[in-house]
């Protein structure tokens, strides 16, 4: 059997005949979700009384002056908050298992990576991007835009900006060994516009894959020399200290 | 009667019957028996005359004459030569020299009989002999009298024959007018008129020829506006009664041989087209008057100086008229000097001189010595030798010119002009200015309507402003110079009035041209007059401290930038002056007409539909003339009409002064061949100064320029290409931004530049600072203005706007254009690229969506079509598309929207934009080179941002040169967060390019060509408000709070 809020509330206020408050008795030990309903509609009636004045609580209980739409609005306020209430629960629990859980390392190459920006083949709007990899690469498409740079980088292995973007792209599907092996690649290929920008990465890369060592020793080397990277890389190492 | 007496032989030779007539004739066989009838014959030559089967025509004449003849019927019979010798004009059975050979018989047969001499037969009979006589065979005394004879026939004739007189009168005044003897021909082709309008009626079409012949007078007196007026009104009247379109054909080759020699180049292109449109149709190109419009175009071509096209046009004339009229032909002479001047001005003195010459035995042997033609060649020979630098002989030519003009009789005042602006150019190089400028002076006396003029003439006492202004700025030159040589400053002084004198002129000049293109070209002339003028008063403004001479200056300056801009926003302002709402609303149609017609032009050009472009170009013409000849009313009535647009008087420097904030300042920069000047403006004080350039000025700004703009250096070689940047800029900002202007500077803020000519394309913030050595962004809020006055009047505009309506656009170009579609280059190799989306526009829109209310179209809802239904309701639109630049034609610059089929390629042109009436307060057009475009000298660049500014758009942003997918998209996106918080316009690009520019890792995007492309042009005093629906939001909840509070209070109270 169903019942209206109205029901439930007369039952709640003692307006019901004793048979029908037996006979809800014994539904309410039947049924949980009919109990549920109750407790809900107890715990506006405690939120009613909470929030009003006592003698207008009962002027308008009086009066009968409650209605049923009124008593719904409060549904929205009270749920928002404990909605607020479980998502600071959640959020503070969110920090804690974030500090607890992940590494240092993790949570620096997630402060501080970041893509590289297209200085190949940058669309221009008048002029779109030629290269397909980069299309991929500016769409956040990375695995499409990986098998792009690695077939470019076979078909020209003078091609050394496929190497660097294929490294970025490892980064981001995080195959830490093949971004490892494309940065220094790049590195060693000696091309001034990405070796800057390499040798952060792959700074970042060996931190993340767990190579603590060579990542210190490549950040400390940019961080004696004036670059674009080096307050981040002085950063770095002192969190790591 | 004494033709009876004539053999038969005799008769039929003088009848002028051919061969095969002759033989059967002689055989026995009367005329009569094999030809039809005469009068079927007439019939059928007049059908096939009005079908424009010319040659049919002209043979069956000549049947139905010889039928006549026999007959004895000498009316009709001359009637048939007449129509023979019209005939004769389009046929190419025979030349056009053949006029006197078939009117011959016809001559004789008057002469026999004085009966048959009294008819109007016999007049035209006189009216094609006299035309022969001075059109052909220059013979203009013998001309003379034929037409006297004329009409003498039709005083005899009376009042049946007014239309003969009135075409004898016309062909005089015609004939006069050649002769240079003005007073006479005016008066005959003022008296056509009237015997026209009194036959005929105020409004009839053979009127219009007779306009023509008032135009033509007008127009060989130097009365170049008069003409065109009247000639204009020839026109309209043929057209509205749908007069015989080979006249209006004649017409606008009239037209378009006056506004040659006024030097108005639009007008004469638009003429000339129209000629060339009609009259091949009627004509074919071997006519003589097909011949004048190739003369027409290799003048203007000369003009424009494409010497090459100028003669080839000019020898296409010549050999027609060859052809037609043999090498004596009166025109030739004039032709010939053309082609010498052409050459002249090619430095092959050598050929020049030998046109010349031939062209002055030409005129010797016709004219005789003291003939103003043979005084025409004095002055082009005096022209030749002068510019060879051969004075001996320019001072013989000119000796020769001045006996020519001091013979009695004489009265051409342009051909006096002329002779002594010769002799002013020789005396100047023989570096005797003050005599130089004596001989000027008398030329300008010689244009006055007045004779008894003082010493200083001003322009309204002119008819002629176009050689008024030419020999006044001459003379501003000669005296200049003489107050160098003399060391006299009271010299320098006159120089000056001088120069004021030219500068009025150009104004008067520049009201008279009617085309923005004409207004544009004046403005490239008028250039070297204003860069003297400035510098006359920057000599004056140091020896004198008077302040006038920098408002002189200032004023000159202003008006060399964007005045067709100025005055497209100014025009509003005719409402305010007395002319009747109807007739303005007639004004505005008009124009709104001719808009129409010119944008549909433009677009079957671009779709190559021939058909259709002549159906349009020939209504273009027509409402151009309807147009023209209502503003000419306009003005004669109400004078408000013309003294306001005389009286687009530029902003004074002391307003614009009291109008800045006290942290805004103004540099106007005047960009002279060698000599830059600068205006600095604030509310505290005024600086002008002057920097002498070196000569490879341009070529550092040209690298520069190229510095900024070379992506593909900057990707290859960020280093080298930023080193090189930074050494390009220092070195121009010695120029640009003196150390001396830093200093002025140090306690401002904010700068508005308003550039000149070239310094157009140049980012100012991406200039080093003297001191600092930073880029000049870092230390000042940068703007641009097109000029003073529009920066007045973009301050005056709203101070607030509501960050309400926005409207923004990012259109997919997802359609599948093949490179058929592409209408050009740029268009073909963006559809080569294949799919040519733009992600960074795309979430450009979509992100700053999020901090304004108004609408989106991203994608495939971005359509042109949408963005002219939507465009006027918005206060703010934001445009990231691509934008493809014609530097040819800047009308068909473009932006290109999500092309919703293949019938449309989703370009909005240029010259749709100009169209549009647009209420946005700001429209940014993120896009390639929406500031840049072509320069035109005294307007500046003609980007598609001034379209936008010419749409009623008060502050753009706008690119220098291409923008980046993705570093504009970050740019914008922060632009508008600062705008959010409050930030004026020019305070957030700033910061938004600052932050940019901080947080790049990569050199190469460090690089201004990421960052410095989009500027500001407008004010930067304005904020943006909060958004006004969130204002009447909290105004409501406000109000129903106070309701509810007072209700309960009421309720507890009771």
């Amino acid at each position: 059997m169903e019942h209206t809020e109205e029901y439930i509330r007369d039952y709640l206020l003692g307006k019901l005949t004793p048979e029908e408050t037996q006979l809800m008795d014994q539904e309410l030990e039947d049924n949980p979700d009919l109990m549920e309903s109750l407790d809900l509609q107890r715990d506006i009636m405690i939120g009613i009384q909470a929030g009003f004045d006592e003698e207008l609580r009962k002027k308008l209980i009086q009066a009968d002056m409650i209605e049923e739409g009124k008593i719904r609005s409060l549904y929205p306020r009270i749920l928002w908050r404990w909605a607020s209430a479980a998502a600071i629960v959640l959020g503070s629990l969110s920090v804690y298992f974030y500090m607890t859980q992940t590494s240092v390392e993790e949570r620096i190459y997630l402060t501080y990576f970041e893509d590289f920006p297209n200085i190949v083949d940058p669309a221009q709007r008048d002029t779109p991007g030629q290269l397909n990899g980069f299309i991929a690469y500016q769409n956040g498409q990375y695995q499409e835009a990986l098998e792009r740079f690695s077939q470019l980088e076979e078909e020209e292995p003078t091609a050394i900006y496929a190497t660097f973007y294929k490294g970025i792209c490892a980064m981001h599907l995080e195959d830490w060994s093949m971004a490892i092996q494309a940065f220094e690649k790049v590195r060693s290929a000696g091309d001034q516009r990405f070796v800057e920008a390499a040798t952060w990465y792959v700074s970042l890369a060996y931190l993340r894959a767990g190579n603590r060592d060579r990542a210190t020793l490549i950040l400390e080397s940019i961080s004696e020399t004036p670059g674009n990277f080096r307050s981040e890389a002085l950063a770095i190492l002192d969190q790591l200290d | 009667m004494q033709t009876r007496d004539l053999t038969k032989s005799d008769r039929l030779k003088r009848c002028g019957i051919p061969l095969l007539v002759k033989m059967l004739f002689f055989m026995g066989y009367p005329a009569m028996a094999w030809v039809q009838p005469a009068d079927t014959l007439y019939q059928e030559a007049q059908q096939a005359f009005q079908e424009r089967q010319f040659d049919e025509a002209y043979q069956t004449y000549e049947k139905a004459g010889v039928a006549f003849f026999e007959n004895q019927q000498w009316i009709p019979y001359l009637r048939c030569r007449i129509e023979m010798a019209r005939c004769s004009q389009f046929t190419s059975i025979v030349s056009r020299q053949a006029i006197k050979e078939i009117v011959a018989p016809a001559m004789e047969v008057i002469h026999t009989n004085p009966l048959i001499k009294q008819s109007g037969e016999a007049v035209e009979c006189y009216q094609f002999l006299a035309r022969h006589q001075w059109a052909i065979e220059g013979d203009y005394d013998a001309a003379i009298l034929s037409y006297e004879e004329s009409l003498n026939i039709c005083d005899l004739l009376g009042d049946t024959a007014r239309h003969y007189r009135m075409s004898t009168l016309a062909d005089l005044s015609h004939v006069y007018s050649n002769k240079e003897q003005f007073d006479q021909a005016l008066l005959y082709a003022l008296e056509a008129l009237n015997i026209s309008q009194t036959i005929y009626g105020e409004n009839h079409v053979e009127n219009g020829p007779r306009y023509y012949n008032l135009g033509f007078t007008y127009y060989r007196k130097g009365h170049f506006d008069q003409a065109i007026r009247e000639i204009r009104k020839g026109i309209q009247i043929l057209e509205e009664n749908q007069g015989p379109e080979m006249q209006i054909g004649l017409g606008y080759n009239n037209l378009a041989a006056v506004y040659v020699a006024k030097l108005d180049q639009e007008g004469a292109f638009e003429s000339s087209q129209a000629a060339e449109q009609i009259l091949t149709k009627y004509l074919g190109p071997g006519h003589e008057a097909i011949a004048n419009i190739y003369w027409d175009l290799g003048a203007m071509y000369i003009d424009l100086e494409l010497y090459d096209l100028a003669e080839e046009n000019l020898q296409k004339a010549n050999t027609i008229f060859n052809t037609n009229f043999g090498p004596s032909y009166p025109q030739l002479p004039q032709l010939y000097h053309q082609l010498g001047f052409c050459h002249d001005r090619t430095g092959q003195y050598a050929r020049g001189e030998k046109w010349h010459l031939q062209a002055y035995e030409l005129n010797l042997s016709t004219y005789g010595p003291l003939h103003p033609r043979t005084g025409e060649s004095y002055r082009q020979l005096a022209s030749h030798y002068n510019l060879a630098g051969n004075i001996e002989k320019a001072g013989w030519a000119i000796n020769e010119g001045l006996e020519v003009i001091q013979s009695p009789g004489n009265q051409s005042d342009m051909l006096r002009a002329w002779i002594y602006d010769e002799q002013g150019n020789m005396l100047s190089l023989q570096h005797q200015y003050m005599e130089s400028a004596a001989s000027f002076e008398e030329a300008v006396k010689a244009i006055c309507f007045s004779s008894d003029n003082g010493i200083h003439v001003s322009a309204d006492e002119t008819f002629n402003p176009l050689y008024f202004t030419v020999f006044k700025s001459k003379k501003t030159k000669a005296l200049f110079l003489a107050s160098r040589q003399k060391e006299d400053p009271e010299i320098l002084k006159l120089a000056l009035t001088e120069a004021q004198a030219a500068h009025d002129g150009i104004r008067r000049l520049r009201y008279s041209y009617q085309n923005a293109e004409s207004r544009l070209f004046l403005q490239k002339r008028a250039r070297k007059h204003y860069d003297l003028m400035l510098e006359i008063l920057f000599e004056l403004w140091q020896k004198s401290g008077d302040e006038s001479y920098l408002s002189q200056a200032w004023q000159i300056s202003e008006q060399t930038k964007s005045l067709l801009l100025l005055e497209a926003i100014k025009a509003t302002d005719l409402k305010f002056s007395g002319i009747p709402g109807e007739l303005l609303d007639t004004l505005k149609n008009l124009r709104q007409d001719l808009s129409f017609h010119q944008q549909n032009i433009l677009e079957l050009q671009t779709e190559g539909d021939t058909v259709g472009l002549f159906h349009q170009q020939t209504n273009f013409f027509r409402i151009k003339n309807k147009l023209s000849v209502f503003e000419n009313q306009l003005a004669e009535r109400y004078p408000e009409y013309e003294s306001l647009q005389l009286e687009l008087a530029p902003i004074s420097i002391r307003e614009i002064a009291s109008r800045l904030l006290s942290d805004n300042t103004v540099i106007e920069y005047y960009l002279a061949d060698s000599i830059l000047y600068l205006f600095t403006i604030s509310n505290q004080a005024i600086h002008w100064e002057r920097t002498l350039l070196p000569p490879d000025f341009k070529e550092l700004m040209h690298s520069f320029n190229n510095e900024c703009r070379n992506l593909e250096k900057i990707l290859r070689n960020p280093q080298e290409s930023l080193r090189d940047f930074h050494r390009q800029s220092t070195q121009l900002s010695s120029f640009l931004f003196s150390t001396s202007l830093s200093e002025r500077l140090e306690s401002v803020e904010n700068l508005t530049i308003i550039p000149d000519q070239e310094l157009g394309y140049i980012s100012f913030e991406a200039l080093t600072h003297p001191v600092t050595k930073d880029y000049l962004i870092e230390r000042y809020v940068i703007h641009y203005a097109y000029s003073a006055s529009l920066y007045h009047l973009e301050l005056l505009t709203k101070d607030k706007m509501s960050l309400d309506y926005f409207a923004g656009f990012a259109p997919g170009y997802s359609f599948p254009a093949s490179n058929s579609d592409a209408t050009d280059m740029a268009m073909a190799e963006l559809y080569r690229a294949g799919p040519y989306d733009l992600p960074g526009a795309q979430q450009e829109v979509r992100e700053i969506s999020k901090l304004f209310k108004g609408k989106t179209w991203l994608g495939e809802d971005a359509t042109e079509e949408v963005f002219k239904a939507e465009a006027s309701n918005y206060s703010i639109l934001h445009l990231a598309l691509h934008g493809l630049i014609d530097e040819k034609n800047p009308m068909l610059s473009r932006l290109l929207f999500h092309q919703r089929d293949s019938s449309k390629n989703g370009a909005l042109n240029a010259y749709e934009i100009y169209n549009l009436d647009l209420n946005a307060n700001l429209a940014v057009l993120s896009a390639c080179n929406t500031a840049a475009g072509s320069l035109r000298s005294g307007e500046g660049i003609l980007s598609l941002s001034r379209a936008f500014a010419f749409a009623g758009i008060p502050n753009l942003i706008a690119s220098l040169w291409r923008a980046d997918d993705d570093a504009s998209a970050k740019i914008m996106i922060d632009f508008y967060e600062g705008l959010t918080k409050g930030l004026t316009k020019g305070r957030a690009l700033r910061q938004a390019k600052l932050e940019f520019i901080r947080d790049q890792k990569s050199e190469t995007y460090q690089h201004p060509y990421f960052w410095s492309s989009f500027i500001l042009i407008g004010e930067n005093n304005s904020t943006f408000t909060a958004s006004s629906y969130l204002l009447w939001w909290i105004g409501g909840i406000t109000i129903v709070f106070l309701l509810v509070v007072l209700g309960q209070k009421y309720r507890f109270n009771r």
